[in-house]
């Protein structure tokens, strides 16, 4: 939580684009809530004149009353717009890495810590569709914000907006928002590609073909880490101990996935090759290791290797996007 | 999670329909019954169409129905524009709407159409039961204007409800400081059309038979009087209005301009004893200000015609309140030729039987004696009061006297002045009210239409102008009681309004008197108030001579004054959460917060307890109970709740006092 300077209270930068990324669950406070009337909240103003107008005319005391009343009580909306928003608390949440052209998912946690309910909270990225929320008395909830990446590395959700016209949509309360919040973009995979075909054959202690996914070779005490796949679930049901049934693989199952063997391309062209092979390794279960400029990952096989090897191409020689 | 809807509920399209149906509700009393059934009959289509979940109208159809509805109104009254063509217009395009209904956006109009026809109701009538009905009405379309903006199957239509309700009532002292205070202006701005006045009834500057009886058929007020000091007698409740000198032997009139002249006036002697009565007057669209009989001078800027009735400069189009002191006594001497001339005007054609009558009560008997023989010839002869006398023909005058001697006070009034001037006597109609009614809860004397009347004035040199009032020798009872209404029959004598009656005539009566009297000070205090009103109100404020930029800067000043005090209402109220376990632990929590060891969104009460206690050991007795506590309200589910909650409660209040209190001293 931040508090501004008068200085700062008033830069119009504030009204239009916020004042950059923030850490921690940020509050609605006053500063930080404008306030203006909508298009249908002008056209209100309009009628009031009208009526005004035909009080006036009529010398009409009742047609006065009855202006007047409608008047204040587009003024006393106001406060109730101002209260749907006011005291909410936006706390970043996490975003599953995507692949470059898909659209990144933010999760932000919402919480309404005052027992009254709110009613039509919309959150929204620029030049995305809002996401409408109800939020009962001190409860929370979790919202999803999309944003397309469009390019690999690392994507910050920006600046958003948490808005709402409730009760009445004369008069619209927002706050922009920019919470200190990534989401990891992988190269967009590449197109078929042969697998380069360097092979390095290690000798492995449970057997000449090392361990593999093709051949059935034996069954081993289950040890943490194994895949529940290759469980051997006959046993479980004879409440036997458990055991994984152990595969044997050929030679080249074990391959290195190199930046050198692409140099008729260029870094992102080959960033993305390599991320196509490395999908189409893990899909295959191979084991397989990364060599970047810089940068090298032993082999390995599994989910986590395949997050660790497309975290390094995501990450490589990358400068943070403009988060604007 | 939802994507921002633009639909409607079924729920507010139902709204819409109630509030349009209650909106339009009002105006069927003043708008042609075809507008009542087309507005029905709208209704009951969408009615159809939403149980059917259809909300589509084919768009010819539509057209159709809007080009029927515009010439419909266009044959009624020849024009679109106006006060009842364009209220009408506008009822039937919101019914209509109904149809076409499809987004936000839609409603949105509807729902600001709705606003228009409420005010466009006070243009017809402004009681202050009306005023209560169209409050409610306004919560019920603001509640509506609720449920379009934001609508979700789990939020009650009550909340809308409540939530209307509410800003309303909070709008409403910025409501009564921008009547008082917005500063007003005098007239109207531009021309107002022509049917602006309609239907405003009162006392009109001819009278022919049959006049004062069809105008005695309404209950509307005519005004209301009170009386500074005690209530004159009945027999002397005479309030004076229009004075008719000439006649063409049906119809009465004021006459020529000089008659209308301030001068030459009748001059009455002075006395002490002068009546004094204040009068709110009931627009009537005519310039006439009645007062009671005789008026000898107006608090409102008024000339006296030469009958001693008065006149506004103005037609009288809005509620006026003014001061009459009258007196009784008039002042003898010669008559003013001019006058004179006019008391004794007599039709072209006057028959020979009338003229005969007259005379032959003349034979050398004196003015008195004259007017005592005509009284005694209407009360021996059969003449009949009645409301619905039968139409005279050619010479209504001698068809009235020989032979259907059936008539109201208008017959008798123009007859004895006839009689009188043939026999040579100066007479002249007055017309007017009589009697009244006392308003024992408000104390004031309400005058209707219904108490409207005629009598005449004879001049005798001796006594000057004289109230002489045939009506009274037909029938005596008409001036003690005001007449009943219900149930004329045709040529049927007039019944009387008699007082007593049972204890549910008596509350009936007492009822209505609160009515009437809530709507007069109603009038008094919320109608009437205007330009010289709010100059008094600022006076009284102590402020002299606003100008125009003192009173919007003063108008700014004190809205913001109170909407601050409606934030402020709003805001500082101490949010208190519905769950008083997790109200106490918040409580506790910010106390430890402002003492620099806020609880982390993540920490749980144990975390939290070994972090501050780490930090501050001399607060593990205090802190250690309450944590324990709210631990076991909270997952626990003990069989003493209400007891552990109180504990938990007083601990919390201990704690935050005696920390503020040991930091004062520190």
């Amino acid at each position: 939580m931040q508090t501004l300077t008068l200085r700062d209270r008033f830069r119009l930068v504030r009204f239009t684009r916020g004042l950059g990324p923030e850490y921690g669950p940020v509050t609605l406070e006053r500063s930080r809530i404008f306030i203006l009337p909508t298009a249908t909240g002008l056209l209100f103003a309009l009628a009031l004149l009208v009526m005004l107008f035909g009080s006036i005319n009529y010398s009409n005391n009742m047609g006065y009353l009855f202006t007047f009343l409608l008047g204040s009580m587009a003024l006393v909306s106001i406060f109730h717009t101002y209260r749907n928003l006011a005291g909410l608390e936006f706390a970043a949440g996490k975003a599953a890495p995507v692949f470059a052209g898909e659209r990144a998912a933010f999760e932000i946690l919402v919480s309404n810590p005052l027992p009254q309910a709110r009613y039509a909270i919309g959150l929204a990225v620029p030049g995305e569709s809002p996401v409408s929320i109800d939020l009962d008395p001190e409860h929370s909830t979790r919202v999803t914000l999309h944003r397309p990446a469009l390019l690999r590395g690392t994507l910050p959700l920006g600046r958003w907006k948490v808005a709402s016209s409730v009760p009445l949509g004369l008069f619209r309360a927002w706050a922009n928002l920019e919470l200190h919040q990534e989401c990891l973009v992988y190269p967009r995979p590449g197109p078929r590609r042969p697998v380069p075909q360097t092979a390095v054959y290690k000798p492995n202690q449970t057997g000449d073909k090392g361990r593999g996914v093709d051949d059935f070779a034996c069954l081993r005490p289950y040890r943490p880490g194994d895949s529940p796949r290759h469980l051997f679930w006959k046993a479980v049901a004879r409440e036997q101990p458990l055991l994984v049934k152990q595969f044997g693989g050929d030679r080249a199952d074990e391959l290195w996935l190199d930046w050198n063997d692409l140099d008729d391309l260029d870094t992102e062209a080959r960033l993305s090759q390599l991320c196509r092979w490395i999908l189409e390794a893990d899909r295959n279960q191979l084991r397989y290791g990364l060599c970047l400029p810089g940068l090298q990952l032993d082999m390995a096989g599994g989910s986590a290797q395949k997050h660790r090897c497309l975290q390094a191409l995501a990450r490589h020689q990358h400068r943070p996007h403009d988060t604007r | 999670m939802t994507p921002v809807e633009t639909r409607l509920t079924e729920r507010s399209r139902l709204l819409l329909l109630v509030a349009t149906a209650l909106v339009v509700l009002p105006h069927a009393w003043h708008l042609h019954a075809w507008v009542s059934a087309f507005v029905l009959g709208v209704g009951l289509v969408y009615l159809y169409l939403l149980r059917r979940q259809r909300t589509n109208v084919p768009r010819m159809v539509l057209l159709a129905l809007v080009c029927a509805g515009s010439g419909a109104v266009l044959y009624q009254y020849g024009t679109l524009l106006g006060r009842n063509a364009g209220v009408t217009l506008l009822v039937v395009m919101l019914a209509l709407k109904l149809l076409e209904v499809k987004q936000r956006r839609d409603a949105v109009m509807m729902v600001f159409t709705s606003y228009f026809l409420v005010i466009t109701n006070f243009l017809f009538t402004q009681t202050p039961l009306i005023a209560v009905y169209m409050f409610a009405i306004t919560i019920l379309i603001t509640a509506t204007l609720s449920a379009i903006t934001h609508d979700s199957p789990g939020r009650p239509v009550r909340s809308h409800l409540r939530l209307a309700g509410t800003l309303l009532l909070q709008a409403l002292p910025v409501m009564v400081v921008l009547f008082l205070l917005f500063p007003r202006i005098v007239g109207p701005l531009w021309g107002l059309p022509k049917d602006a006045y309609s239907g405003m009834t009162g006392l009109s500057d001819t009278m022919s038979p049959g006049a004062i009886s069809q105008l005695v058929k309404s209950e509307a007020t005519a005004f209301r009087a009170t009386f500074s000091e005690a209530a004159p007698a009945p027999e002397q409740r005479y309030w004076r209005g229009p004075v008719l000198w000439e006649t063409d032997g049906r119809t009465w009139t004021t006459g020529g301009s000089g008659l209308q002249a301030p001068l030459p006036r009748d001059r009455l002697q002075p006395v002490d004893d002068r009546i004094i009565q204040e009068i709110t007057l009931e627009p009537h669209n005519k310039r006439w200000l009645p007062g009671l009989d005789r008026p000898v001078d107006m608090s409102v800027r008024a000339t006296q015609t030469a009958g001693s009735a008065w006149r506004s400069p103005q037609p009288i189009r809005k509620r006026i309140r003014y001061m009459v002191a009258s007196q009784s006594g008039n002042l003898t001497g010669t008559l003013n030729p001019m006058l004179k001339t006019a008391a004794l005007q007599l039709p072209d054609k006057l028959s020979l039987r009338l003229q005969q009558l007259a005379q032959g009560w003349r034979n050398g008997a004196s003015d008195r004696e004259v007017i005592q023989q005509a009284l005694e010839h209407f009360h021996n002869e059969a003449f009949v009061y009645t409301l619905s006398p039968p139409l005279l023909g050619t010479d209504p005058m001698d068809e009235f006297l020989f032979e259907t001697r059936r008539g109201f006070c208008e017959h008798y009034a123009a007859a004895f002045v006839l009689l009188m001037r043939s026999a040579g006597i100066p007479a002249r109609v007055v017309t007017g009210y009589q009697g009244g009614e006392f308003n024992t809860v408000g104390e004031y004397w309400l005058v209707r239409q219904s108490d409207a009347h005629a009598w005449a004035e004879t001049w005798l040199p001796d006594s000057g102008w004289e109230r002489v009032d045939p009506t009274a020798a037909v029938a005596p009872e008409r001036i003690e009681h005001a007449l009943d209404l219900s149930g004329l029959d045709a040529g049927a004598p007039v019944r009387y309004r008699l007082p007593g009656g049972g204890w549910l005539a008596s509350s009936w009566r007492s009822l209505r008197y609160t009515l009437d009297s809530l709507n007069n000070s109603w009038n008094q205090w919320v109608l009437s108030y205007g330009p010289r009103q709010q100059r008094e109100l600022l006076a009284v404020l102590g402020i002299k001579q606003a100008t125009w930029k003192d009173m919007v800067l003063g108008l700014l000043i004190s809205v913001s004054v109170i909407l601050t005090g409606v934030a402020g209402w709003m805001f500082l109220r101490r949010p208190r959460s519905a769950d008083p376990v997790l109200h106490a632990w918040n409580t506790f929590c910010q106390r430890l917060g402002r003492m620099g060891m806020p609880r982390k969104p993540c920490e749980g009460p144990r975390d939290y307890l070994h972090r501050v206690v780490a930090f501050r050991p001399d607060l593990a007795s205090q802190v250690n109970p309450i944590t324990e506590l709210y631990i076991t309200l909270r997952y626990a589910t003990p069989d003493d709740t209400a007891a552990l909650l109180s504990r938990l409660k007083q601990r919390v209040r201990q704690f935050t006092r005696r920390v503020s209190h040991s930091k004062k001293f520190s």
